[in-house]
């Protein structure tokens, strides 16, 4: 099975909230592979829960990630005051399984709260595995928010992409 | 994916590095966002597994590139 979705599908049955944003979080939205960016980053965004975080970790753990704060190893015991400290403080954890499979395990998303974009979100199967993936519209808001060098270019790529299929569209119409 | 008028502005001039910069989406911007959202392919429940294919298929391509 795809690492992620199995992760995903551990996430679900221990009750981990989560939603898949962010560029990959956009990409389920494409209509084809052609508009798919290509990312590394898969951002998972929780609620500032410390036993949800705490939970996550574990999942992560058990299916194989590693767990990391910025560069380094997330420090050890991976326990309940550790998730309350890392939620304080917003901080990101990554997941990593060593081959390729990283996802960002968020607690912020630039303009919204995490009941905010849950109450709206969707859900999508991979593999047979739902993964619950903000709302568009609220990523690209989220983006336009942050305006962070890297949101701006999505933005404008996003917009091109589209400009390039329209104007196919209508060769291809044409003749 | 965003639509060929799906202008934006951003909320200072363009130009020098990069304090984050809150951007205003363009009204045609949000309903090109909202006809995506409302595609059939994209209503609750949809089977997205080939964008994980698709991803890995692209991963794969990126990591087997050789400098000549």
């Amino acid at each position: 099975m795809d690492p992620l979705a199995s992760l995903a599908s551990a996430l679900s049955a221990d009750g981990v909230r989560y939603l898949a944003i962010g560029v990959w979080g956009a990409n389920y939205y494409a209509p084809s592979g052609s508009a798919m960016f290509t990312t590394l980053d898969r951002d998972f965004f929780l609620p500032a829960d410390p036993g949800n975080l705490l939970a996550a970790w574990r999942v992560c753990e058990t299916n194989g990630f590693g767990l990391f704060a910025g560069m380094e190893p997330l420090a050890a015991p991976r326990d309940a005051g550790l998730a309350r400290a890392v939620v304080e403080r917003r901080a990101l954890t990554r997941a990593s399984d060593g081959a390729g499979t990283d996802v960002d395990l968020s607690l912020m998303m630039s303009g919204f709260d995490f009941e905010t974009v849950w109450a709206a979100h969707r859900v999508f199967e991979v593999e047979g595995v739902a993964i619950p993936v903000a709302r568009i519209a609220h990523i690209v808001e989220s983006k336009a928010a942050a305006g962070r060098e890297k949101d701006r270019l999505f933005l404008v790529l996003a917009a091109h992409r589209e400009a390039l299929e329209n104007m196919l569209s209508d060769d291809e119409a044409g003749g | 994916m965003l639509g060929d008028s799906a202008r934006y502005r951003t909320s200072a001039a363009d130009g020098g590095p990069d304090p984050p910069r809150p951007v205003s989406l363009a009204p045609d911007y949000r309903r090109r966002i909202a006809r995506l959202e409302d595609l059939p392919a994209n209503a609750s429940g949809a089977d997205k597994s080939w964008v994980h294919q698709a991803h890995a298929s692209a991963v794969r391509h990126f990591a087997s590139a050789r400098r000549r």
